[in-house]
């Protein structure tokens, strides 16, 4: 029996502690922004961007923090991952993102990923911002989905830091029924692309 | 520890994980063509809704308005906080079930309905084949007399599949 509770102490622990959002009772993205704008841009245009391929039906998992590239959009800098997308004519792009820093719920943030196709050519075309669905489950926790149609003609898709300055969350323990968490410039996201 | 404790563990860790599972109407993996389909409903008031879901695929339950707006409503008392899910899902021949219902916030205010005649619920399972690219919604109808519960093209505002009515 003891050992199985040193266990549990240890495995809770772990699971609170480390990674680049691993900092309890600090609200990062100011830090962070100071990092982004000290930051060197990592490319000059669009198309020297490095794009990783994306896998249909595939969830593909980033974690986009101080370490990510740097790109002045349209005179805003900001963090991102950039992916290839195989073509087609009916796809759907799936993002999700999770709270990060949240053992004191109040200095955890959330990155609200806008969503930025680029032709053939790497030109910018359209700049989508999914209205994101908030849930959370026993065991999977907190996280928030949005959907986007891609567009016929998308080559690339960048993800970035949106307009959207948080989300909010069921939270019993919160007198308002619900936890607001403030929206930054890093965080961990999933993208998943479906259709052919 | 003793045999005991150790089968209760078991139990109540076997229990936790199913409660986790969700099935997931596109495989991982699937690199097919696919459709997009979303719940509906609306709210009748702050603690009651109707929803109209797609609730499983092929046999698989799916996750839902029903139970997304369950979630969001936890800890809320009377209050519902309603969710419309919407998913991607393989564009090929499958057997949904539908499920349309009020819905309530807190059990008690179901009950309370149901024993005034104001509450109505109707599912069942149908055929549907989504095109590829294809964008639907779950429609449906609540009355006292015949409820119904179908899925409609969101382009042409057309039911595609059969309606199903509360018997």
């Amino acid at each position: 029996m003891k050992l199985s509770l040193h266990l549990l102490v240890v495995l809770l622990v772990s699971a609170c502690a480390g990674g680049p959002f691993g900092e309890a009772g600090t609200f990062l993205p100011p830090k962070h922004r100071e990092a982004l704008q000290a930051a060197k841009v990592c490319c000059a245009s669009y198309r020297d961007i490095q794009y990783a391929k994306l896998q249909r039906g595939v969830e593909t998992k980033i974690v986009v923090s101080t370490e990510s590239p740097v790109f002045e959009f349209d005179g805003r800098r900001g963090f991102f991952a950039a992916f290839e997308l195989p073509p087609g004519a009916n796809r759907v792009l799936v993002v999700t993102t999770v709270p990060v820093n949240m053992l004191w719920n109040r200095t955890g943030h959330v990155m609200i990923p806008a969503v930025l196709f680029l032709d053939d050519s790497y030109q910018p075309y359209r700049n989508i911002y999914p209205p994101y669905q908030t849930d959370s489950q026993p065991f999977r926790g907190s996280w928030a989905q949005g959907q986007v149609e891609v567009p016929k003609d998308a080559r690339y898709v960048i993800l970035l830091e949106g307009p959207a300055g948080g989300l909010a969350w069921r939270d019993r323990d919160q007198a308002s029924g619900s936890l607001f968490v403030r929206g930054g410039p890093t965080g961990e996201i999933g993208v998943s692309l479906f259709g052919t | 520890m003793n045999t005991s404790i150790r089968a209760l563990f078991a139990v109540a860790i076997t229990a936790c994980l199913a409660s986790c599972a969700t099935y997931k109407p596109v495989p991982e993996g699937y690199t097919g063509p696919v459709a997009v389909i979303s719940d509906s409903g609306f709210s009748e008031s702050g603690s009651k809704a109707r929803i109209f879901a797609l609730i499983e695929v092929d046999g698989n339950s799916i996750d839902n308005s029903f139970t997304a707006s369950a979630r969001a409503s936890q800890g809320q008392g009377f209050a519902l906080t309603t969710r419309y899910v919407s998913r991607p899902i393989p564009a090929a021949p499958m057997k949904v079930k539908l499920k349309g219902s009020h819905t309530t916030a807190a059990p008690i205010h179901a009950i309370f309905s149901q024993a005034s005649g104001s509450f109505f619920s109707v599912e069942g399972v149908t055929d549907f084949t989504p095109a590829p690219g294809g964008r639907y919604v779950v429609k449906g109808e609540l009355s006292k007399d015949a409820s119904s519960v179908w899925i409609e093209d969101v382009a042409t505002n057309l039911p595609v599949t059969e309606k199903v009515m509360s018997k």
